[in-house]
């Protein structure tokens, strides 16, 4: 029991507390059953007051009642009310017997008794008395108003119950019945005053009851408090005093002390868990402490060994710097060397002159130098560094100069003299000039010299090297750009001839697969200009077959093509196809570059044909319109004489026929006709026998012949003036002209209307315009009015017939005059055809301008 | 009575099938251009069609592309009058739908055994 105390902080408080609970809870449970018994004791007594309280009301209640029913037979002598007084009495004697059965004090014997006495007497004598007394009154014996007391003494009941010594009597009072009734008015008083004092005591005792309970409640809680506070706080002292111990421990740690907690580490509960885990900490601490400081040590030797490593590292740094500064100075001189050889191999390199002997000086540690060309025709040319306008004279011209010298002597030549001292030294000194001529590697021609001076110091082996090895650089460098623009030149010209062919052309050479291609096929393929441009033009064959492809109808047959060029079935023909919707037509076709029996490359040409696939289209639909044209009279014909020759038609039919294949015929001829004037004009093969003509008595003649086929038609000539309208034509095919103008003025009116032709001077030239008031042209067709086969096309001219072609010709024959020819028109109005040609003076003065 | 539509523009090629066809006694509907041919299909059932191909307005191809794809006019038989006569522009009507192809000239009495053959 004692070790289970101690394992555990606080078991001994909460043991107490737990005694205390219980012991206040019996206490409390005591309490209740008291007062709870008290209270119901204080119930029953209150209870017990009451109801005689109400006993002793109905008695007083009873007893009046009597009184009053007494009181009235007397006075009225109403036996009724006799009667009922009467009968009170049974109820009467109960409630005194009532009173008698609770009797439980000295008082209550006596009043019980006292209510018995009382009532034997009012109903034993009273009432008995007053019965008689009423009996006599009423039978008229009596006759008093008022009750005399000797009358009533002197009744025959009164002296028997007063013989019986019943009633209290004395000689001089007679018979006392108001002392009797007095007497327990006053003890019924009594006791209801009795009663309710009762009633106040239980009162009272039940607030006692209630101060006593809370007195005691107050008191108990205090004492409880009281109780705990007793207990508890040495106890809380004594579990403070082990932990601040604990925190002494700790401060004590920190400030490095040795703490023994050996006491307290034997105790079980949780102060002794804590002490030997702080007991342990405190050792762990002091060791790695102890390690710590070992360490520590260990450090400081250390650092002061890295300290004298770093002295020696720095003593070594610094001999390494001063390496350092030579290798730079080799590598500046390295740097430059090497860039110079750059510079000599690089494209660029004939206009990088200055920069070439800026660099040589810089690697000889020379003063000043320069670089001398020579010409074909022997003249100089100077790049110099440092070099004034005198030295430069004198170099070149002097005939002593080192140049001079190493020119005639064709080698190296060295030479060294004092300089006086308003030169750049401000003393005497040295100047050392070396010329080194560059020989042209393929002839050994010398072609350049390099000159260097250095002032003070001679040139050194080393740096006499340098100068050797340059010039030999400088000549091949010199020797390869030669080279290089003369294959530049050759390369402009090729590239030039290729982009001056109309041809479009595309070069694979073998050996790199590089492409090249010429600048037509940009203009063939402006799709290729974005891509180009784009990647810098480094794209392989296959990149430029994809695009071109992209562009071609024919997809499949340009694939095709180019997948076989370079294969052993390589394409020997040539394929067309347009491009971007027939926008444009090529024909392309492939050759192989074979040079010593080897292929070299692989070349493709693309050709534009458009022109000629366009010219050969027109062609072709004018054979088939023409055909077309010249088969509908043919079929007519054809058919019409078959079924003469072939069935049996009567004599109507046969003449419609023939009449009708007459007709045909006609149509056929004119076409022909037609057909080969305008061939023949358009090949400008025609002629024409151009004189001097008046048109007026031309155009009236004509006009008078179509008036006499025509009733429908008014004709009418309207000249300006009266001048002559001449001009310089064929008279044949002017006719033929205004032929065609007027007959489609007559059948393009077919409901006939006024025909005007008016003639009119200009300037230099005639205007003859024929008007009409026929169905006229739509506005949509005019543009194609002259056209070849051209039909206006709708119902008003398919009704009349024509060839298509008269207007062609007309065309053709004003163009044969230099003129023009135009219409206007407005629908179902009429047409206006205006022909303007030169008039014969001018015509005659421009052919001999031209002539001349 | 077998009943055929005629659309061609030449007044005289009319009347020289016409008058070649009625002696046979067939009844036939004449249209002198493409848009007139292409109502009286669409409003009559024709055993044959003889139609040209130049014509104004509509040309002989486009009626047919157009009537075919008429409700009940698929298999309307139609034959071509053509001066067109080479092979490609006999298959490019092959495939529009014309069932038979006339090159002008013609015979009239070849083309009334033809059409002979056709109706009956």
């Amino acid at each position: 029991m004692n070790r289970w105390f101690k394992q555990k902080l606080g078991r001994d408080l909460m043991v107490v507390l737990y005694s205390f609970l219980a012991l206040a809870l019996v206490g409390s449970i005591f309490m209740y059953v008291y007062m709870e018994e008290r209270v119901a004791a204080n119930e029953q007594r209150l209870q017990d007051v009451d109801q005689r309280i109400e006993r002793l009301n109905a008695l007083w209640d009873d007893w009046q009642g009597v009184q009053y029913e007494a009181r009235g037979y007397l006075v009225f002598g109403d036996t009724e009310s006799l009667d009922r007084a009467k009968a009170k009495e049974n109820e009467f004697q109960q409630e005194i017997n009532w009173f008698k059965s609770v009797v439980q004090t000295k008082q209550g014997e006596i009043f019980a008794e006292d209510l018995q006495e009382f009532h034997d007497f009012y109903f034993g004598v009273i009432l008995p008395v007053t019965t008689e007394y009423g009996q006599l009154r009423a039978d008229g014996e009596i006759t008093e108003t008022t009750i005399n007391p000797e009358t009533v003494l002197a009744l025959p009941t009164a002296q028997r119950l007063i013989e019986q010594g019943v009633v209290p009597y004395s000689p001089e009072r007679g018979i006392d019945t108001l002392g009797p009734i007095q007497q327990i008015e006053t003890a019924l008083s009594d006791y209801k005053d009795l009663m309710d004092s009762e009633k106040q005591k239980v009162y009272d005792a039940w607030k006692l009851n209630n101060n006593i309970l809370q007195f005691l409640w107050i008191a108990s809680i205090l004492s409880f408090a009281a109780l705990i506070l007793l207990f508890i706080q040495p106890f809380l002292r004594r579990q403070t005093r082990l932990i601040s111990r604990l925190s002494i421990a700790s401060d004590r740690l920190l400030k490095g002390e040795i703490v023994d907690l050996s006491d307290q580490m034997g105790r079980e509960d949780e102060i002794g868990t804590m002490s030997r885990s702080f007991h342990k900490m405190a050792e762990t601490l002091r060791d790695n402490e102890r390690h710590l400081i070992e360490k520590n040590h260990e450090l400081q030797a250390q650092q002061e060994e890295l300290i004298a490593q770093q002295e020696e590292l720095q003593a070594q740094q610094q001999e390494l710097e001063e390496i350092l500064e030579q290798t730079q100075q080799n590598e500046q001189h390295l740097a430059y060397r090497n860039e110079l050889t750059e510079t000599l191999a690089a494209r660029d390199s004939l206009t990088a002159y200055p920069e070439i002997i800026e660099k040589l000086v810089a690697i000889t540690d020379s003063e000043v130098g320069a670089l001398v060309f020579l010409d074909a025709t022997g003249s100089f040319s100077i790049t110099s560094h440092g070099l004034n306008e005198t030295l430069t004279r004198q170099l070149l011209d002097s005939e002593n100069s080192v140049l001079t010298r190493a020119m005639t002597l064709r080698t190296t030549v060295h030479s060294s003299k004092q300089v006086a001292s308003d030169h750049p030294l401000p003393y005497p000194y040295y100047m050392y000039e070396t010329a080194v001529p560059v020989h042209d590697p393929t002839d050994d021609a010398i072609i350049a010299f390099i000159y260097l001076v250095r002032y003070k110091d001679r040139f050194t082996q080393t740096q006499m090297g340098d100068i050797m090895s340059f010039a030999r650089q400088l000549s091949l460098s010199l020797l390869r750009m030669r080279l290089f623009e003369e294959m530049t030149r050759e390369k402009g010209k090729t590239e030039r001839i290729l982009d001056s062919i109309r041809e479009a052309v595309i070069y694979v050479e073998h050996s790199t697969d590089d492409v090249f291609v010429n600048r037509p096929l940009y203009e063939m393929f402006p799709e290729l200009d974005d891509i180009t441009s784009n990647e810098l033009a480094e794209l392989s064959w296959n990149e430029w077959r994809e695009t071109i492809a992209t562009t071609v109808d024919q997809n499949d047959d340009f694939l095709k093509y180019t997948d076989q060029l370079f294969t052993d079935d390589f394409p020997h023909d040539s394929v067309s196809f347009s491009i971007r919707k027939g926008e444009m037509n090529l024909q392309m076709y492939a050759e192989r570059i074979v040079v010593g029996g080897i292929s070299k490359g692989t070349l493709l040409v693309f050709r534009d044909i458009t022109s000629e696939t366009e010219a050969e289209r027109l062609k072709s639909e004018f054979i088939s319109t023409i055909s077309h044209e010249l088969r509908t009279p043919l079929s007519s014909i054809y058919g019409f004489t078959e079924l003469m020759v072939k069935k049996q038609l009567p004599n109507e039919k046969q003449a419609k026929y023939l009449e009708t294949i007459h007709a045909e015929t006609e149509r056929l001829t004119h076409l022909v006709n037609d057909f080969l004037d305008v061939q023949r004009m358009e090949a400008g093969s025609q002629m024409y026998d151009r004189e001097q003509l008046d048109v007026e008595p031309v155009i009236r003649d004509m006009m008078t012949f179509y008036e006499a086929s025509s009733l429908k038609h008014q004709f009418e000539l309207v000249t300006a003036d009266d001048r002559p309208y001449e001009l310089f034509a064929d008279c044949q095919k002017f006719k033929q002209l205004m032929s065609n103008l007027l007959s489609n003025a007559v059948k393009y009116s077919p409901h006939g209307g006024k025909i005007t032709v008016e003639l009119a001077h200009h300037d230099q030239s005639i205007s003859i315009k024929v008007k009409d008031q026929g169905i006229g042209i739509p506005s949509d067709a005019l543009d194609r009015l002259f056209d070849k086969f051209y039909r206006v096309d709708n119902s008003d001219s398919r009704e009349i017939g024509g060839t298509g072609l008269g207007l062609p010709i007309c065309q053709e024959i004003v163009r044969g005059h230099a003129g023009q020819i135009h219409v206007e028109s407005v629908q179902h109005q009429g047409s206006t055809f205006t022909v303007v040609i030169p008039s014969y003076e001018y015509a005659v003065r421009e052919q001999e301008s031209t002539t001349a | 009575m077998v009943k055929i539509l005629l659309a061609e523009d030449e007044e005289v090629l009319r009347m020289l099938v016409l008058d070649t066809l009625e002696d046979e006694g067939y009844d036939i509907d004449e249209a002198p251009d493409g848009l007139e041919a292409y109502r009286l299909i669409e409003q009559n059932e024709y055993d044959l069609v003889i139609v040209d191909h130049m014509m104004p307005g509509m040309t002989g191809l486009e009626v047919i592309e157009k009537v075919r794809k008429l409700p009940g006019r698929q298999h309307t038989k139609v034959m071509m009058l053509t001066a067109k006569s080479q092979q490609s522009d006999r298959d490019c009507a092959n495939e529009i739908g014309v069932d038979y192809f006339i090159s002008k000239p013609f015979s009239p009495l070849e083309l009334v055994k033809i059409i002979g053959g056709i109706v009956n």
